[in-house]
């Protein structure tokens, strides 16, 4: 396949809660090249998210590597993952996490107001990216003012704003009805038809049929 | 050089009393000789120092800046030229009698003079503490309001932070009034509490002025006093403001509708 | 963008935002008052003092210009030696009495009144408002003692030294020549002027003066014009403009000290304030700013929104503290403007804006930095762990 967006060797991830400690993750190694859609699924407590959080250096492994285009995380500093992250990973979260006081046009142009894109071409970027999915008449609203569904699509064009290299959604249909789902998978898959890289963590077997491949995690491994 | 005529005879067994802290500062004793003049330009008497005086704690005496030395009258009279004559003096009166009356009664036989009871000489002479007192009190207003303020603001977080298990709570058929008076009981033990270390500190702090300005003044003066009064008083503002405080936060918390609050 | 957000929070919990803006504005004003006070006592002397030009003052040992009733005896020649003094401009005499004034028809009742005598009206002790300087056998009142005894410049009064020290039989008649406003008089305190001659005789203080006002010459230095009439005179005080002051500061250095506990006091509950206020609306959105974090945006950045918020807190109930301030000074100055002995013109609080806005840059820095400390903690959390904890 083509040039590989992350790859990750034997991860391991413990955590400590108290005096006990749990391994999230028992060495995990996978590869997600450039187009790809992958569901990762699994039970409740099987180290998905946690899976997710080392792919985009929001967390660290506790052993093992993750090279992202072809960098390696472990030697990035705090503040450099953050800005590899705000330019080249897209997160979509299950609760959305949009500010709610801002508009879904200010919401998508958070990002790139970090990013430090002069506001007339962030206006204009996400409009587009707003209008890409499908909430060109939503603009002005606030997340009080919009459906479940709708505040994921804003959420979605969040993460898409800065062009990343890679999204990274951890149950983003996790808080919607069917339906609405499903409206979520059909825009992951027209995004990845136009070229952008998914990997999605999902209780949601429709969701994960709809990728284009799937692995499970059971207790912190890539089950066969 | 002109000299007032007066004063020229010293008196004889001239003695003065002095008071401790000029004694102490100028170095003298019991049995000094010092040199005494009614003005300046004067030839001096020598008197000596037969007693050293424990100055009374007086506070209109606080800020004097000259130290307060003590003759006997008719010393002082010869020494100064003014025979015969007095700044004040006191009277003192038979139980009983009305003290408005014979102020009135004596004052036509005073020429000049006026006839005060002690208890009006004490009000004029302590004008200076009222003013200051009823600036402490203007102070003391103010710093209620900001604290009556400050415990709004954090019984309003609470309410924000109880609106769901409170709504729980009614839903599982807990009566309004209880936790109507949950929440004022709490607000009012907190600022009790509040009000509590506050006086604490104010005890403290009073210790650390007294201790300070009887030094700075070097008098025996109690400046700051935590009567039971003000610890009543304290405290009893700290209940009210907190009783209040809770019922504006409990009539916010109980006036939504349960079901909105867990539904959402 | 962050800081947008709070701002439009803030509509949403207006009751939560006000009370803010409340406690920010009393904390605010209770620190600029004290500010003001700490300060205004020795500005506003300082100013009524120089504003008359006269850099010292001769006053008998141990006492300051209407201390008490102590004289300077032999003043003709002390005046001489003073005067020959280098740098030197002029001596100018006062004799301050108390004196009975009243109307020549008796009329109405007699008034008691501090009574100064001098020669020359520019030493700012008192300022004409009507008529002329007395002349010798002449009288200049205040408009009080002129509205009590029904006395205008013209009429006729009759002065005698008041008190039981006063002997009984000298009197004198006294033409007004005009009416002034006297600066350094007491609330309350009744005031006249007569030439210095005029004065001593009635008072049978003669040659004697209460102080005396130097006016030194430009370029000469009141420190060393001081020293220089010490060692030629020693029964006397000199006190320079700055000694006066700082005199009168230790005198009132209870209200100084007090000014500072208060100062600081009313600091630390804002900063608690902002403090407390800005943990909670921090760990209200501990998911909130954990998301941002994973999503890229950089420390600063959220810190930085955060900040804004409890900044504009106390921008804006600053302001109003500071607005809030001048009132409460007025209120509290009524209250001490009966503070005895002291002139009238001596103010408590002095509204200056170098006491507003350092009490609101006081303020603006400790609010900022209260909120500035949860913040920093609440992006200093590990990202995935809170996301953890937030989700479902
Ligand atoms: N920050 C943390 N501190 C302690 N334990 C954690 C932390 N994050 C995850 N864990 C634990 O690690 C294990 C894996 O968690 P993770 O969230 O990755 O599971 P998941 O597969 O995403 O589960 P779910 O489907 O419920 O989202 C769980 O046992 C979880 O309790
Ligand atoms: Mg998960």
């Amino acid at each position: 396949m083509s040039e590989i967006v992350v790859a990750a060797r034997d991860l391991t991830r413990d955590y400590r809660t108290g005096r006990a400690r749990v391994r999230a993750l028992r060495g995990v190694s996978i590869n997600v090249p450039r187009g790809d859609f992958l569901a990762v699924t699994g039970p409740s407590g099987s180290g998905k998210s946690t899976l997710l959080h080392l792919l985009g250096g929001v967390d660290t492994p506790t052993s093992g590597e993750v090279v992202f285009l072809g960098r390696n995380l472990a030697r990035m500093s705090v503040e450099e993952r953050a800005a590899l992250r705000l330019n080249q990973v897209g997160l979509v979260f299950q609760r959305f996490h949009l500010l709610p006081m801002l508009t879904a046009l200010e919401n998508v142009e958070l990002p790139l107001a970090a990013a430090r894109v002069p506001r007339g071409r962030r206006r204009a970027r996400a409009a587009a990216v707003l209008d890409r999915v499908a909430l060109a008449d939503r603009l002005h609203h606030g997340p009080g003012e919009l459906s479940g569904g709708q505040c994921q699509r804003v959420a979605i064009a969040r993460a898409l704003a800065n062009e990343p290299a890679l999204v990274l959604a951890d149950e983003p249909t996790g808080e919607l009805d069917r339906a609405t789902s499903r409206e979520v998978l059909a825009l992951f898959q027209s995004l990845n038809a136009e070229g952008t890289t998914v990997v999605v963590a999902t209780h949601d077997l429709e969701l994960a049929a709809g990728a284009k491949r799937s692995i499970e995690v059971v207790d912190g491994r890539t089950a066969p | 050089m002109p000299l007032k005529a007066a004063a020229q005879d010293c008196p004889d067994r001239f003695e003065v009393l002095v008071e401790r802290p000029y004694a102490a500062a100028a170095g003298l004793t019991v049995g000094s000789t010092v040199s005494v003049r009614p003005a300046i330009e004067a030839e001096p008497c020598a008197a000596v120092v037969a007693g050293i005086l424990e100055p009374p704690p007086d506070p209109a005496a606080l800020n004097a800046t000259r130290p307060r030395v003590l003759f006997h009258l008719p010393h002082l009279q010869g020494l100064t030229g003014r025979r015969n004559e007095v700044d004040y003096f006191t009277v003192r009166t038979r139980p009983g009698t009305d003290l408005a009356t014979l102020a009135a009664d004596l004052d036509p036989l005073l020429p000049g003079a006026q006839v005060l009871p002690v208890s009006e000489v004490a009000e004029r002479s302590s004008t200076t503490f009222r003013v200051v007192s009823r600036f402490h009190t203007a102070i003391a207003a103010i710093t209620l309001i900001a604290g009556g303020v400050f415990l709004a603001c954090i019984m309003i977080l609470k309410v924000q932070e109880r609106r769901l298990p409170v709504a729980a709570a009614r839903l599982t058929g807990i009566p309004r009034r209880l936790l109507f008076w949950w929440t004022v009981a709490e607000a009012a033990l907190l600022s009790t509490l509040g009000g509590a270390a506050g006086l604490g500190v104010g005890i403290a702090s009073s210790a650390v002025v007294n201790a300070y300005y009887q030094r700075y003044y070097d008098t025996t003066l109690v400046f700051s006093q935590v009567t039971g009064g003000v610890v009543t008083e304290a405290l009893a503002l700290a209940v009210l403001l907190g009783m209040a405080a809770g019922v504006f936060a409990a009539v916010r918390l109980l006036a939504s509708n349960p079901l909105d609050e867990v539904g959402r | 963008m962050l800081a947008l957000n709070s701002m439009r929070e803030f509509r949403t919990r207006p009751l939560r935002t006000l009370l803010t803006l409340a406690g920010v504005a009393v904390t605010t004003a209770m620190l600029a008052d004290m500010l003001m006070l700490g300060r205004g006592i020795t500005q506003s002397f300082g100013e009524l003092l120089e504003s008359r030009g006269y850099e010292l003052r001769l006053t008998p040992r141990g006492t300051l210009p209407f201390d008490t009733e102590a004289t300077v005896p032999g003043f003709a020649t002390l005046r001489d030696s003073v005067a020959s003094v280098a740098g030197v401009e002029r001596v100018a005499p006062v004799l301050a009495a108390s004196v009975t004034v009243e109307a020549a028809d008796d009329a109405r009742p007699s008034v008691e009144a501090l009574a100064l005598g001098m020669d020359s009206g520019d030493q700012g002790l008192y300022r004409l408002t009507e008529g002329e300087m007395p002349r010798p056998g002449e009288v200049l009142t205040d408009a009080e003692v002129g509205d009590s005894l029904g006395a205008e410049p013209g009429s006729v009064v009759r002065l005698r030294p008041a008190g039981a020290s006063g002997a009984w039989g000298r009197r004198a008649t006294a033409q007004v020549s005009g009416v002034g406003e006297f600066a350094f008089a007491s609330r309350g305190d009744l005031q006249v002027v007569l030439r210095l001659d005029d004065l001593q005789a009635l008072s049978s203080q003669d040659d004697q003066v209460s102080f005396a006002m130097i006016r030194i010459g430009e370029g000469s230095d009141p420190d060393s014009v001081r020293a220089a009439i010490l060692a030629r005179i020693d029964r006397v005080e000199i006190v320079t403009l700055a000694g006066i002051s700082e005199r009168l500061d230790a005198r009132l250095s209870y209200f100084r000290q007090t000014a500072l506990i208060l100062a600081t006091v009313s600091l630390v509950v804002a900063t608690l304030l902002v403090g407390t206020l800005t943990a909670v609306s921090v760990s209200e959105r501990l998911g909130l700013i954990a998301a941002l974090r994973a999503i890229g945006l950089s420390r600063r950045w959220i810190v930085g929104g955060l900040a804004a918020e409890s900044m504009v807190l106390c921008a804006i109930g600053g302001g109003i503290g500071v607005a809030l301030s001048v009132a409460v000074a007025g209120y509290l100055e009524s209250i001490l403007s009966d503070f005895p002995g002291l002139p009238v013109a001596v103010r408590f609080f002095v509204v200056s804006a170098d006491s507003l806005v350092t009490a609101f840059a006081l303020l603006l820095v400790a609010g900022t930095a209260a909120g500035l400390i949860p913040a920093l903690n609440a992006t200093r959390l590990e990202v995935a762990s809170i996301l953890h904890k937030e989700a479902p």
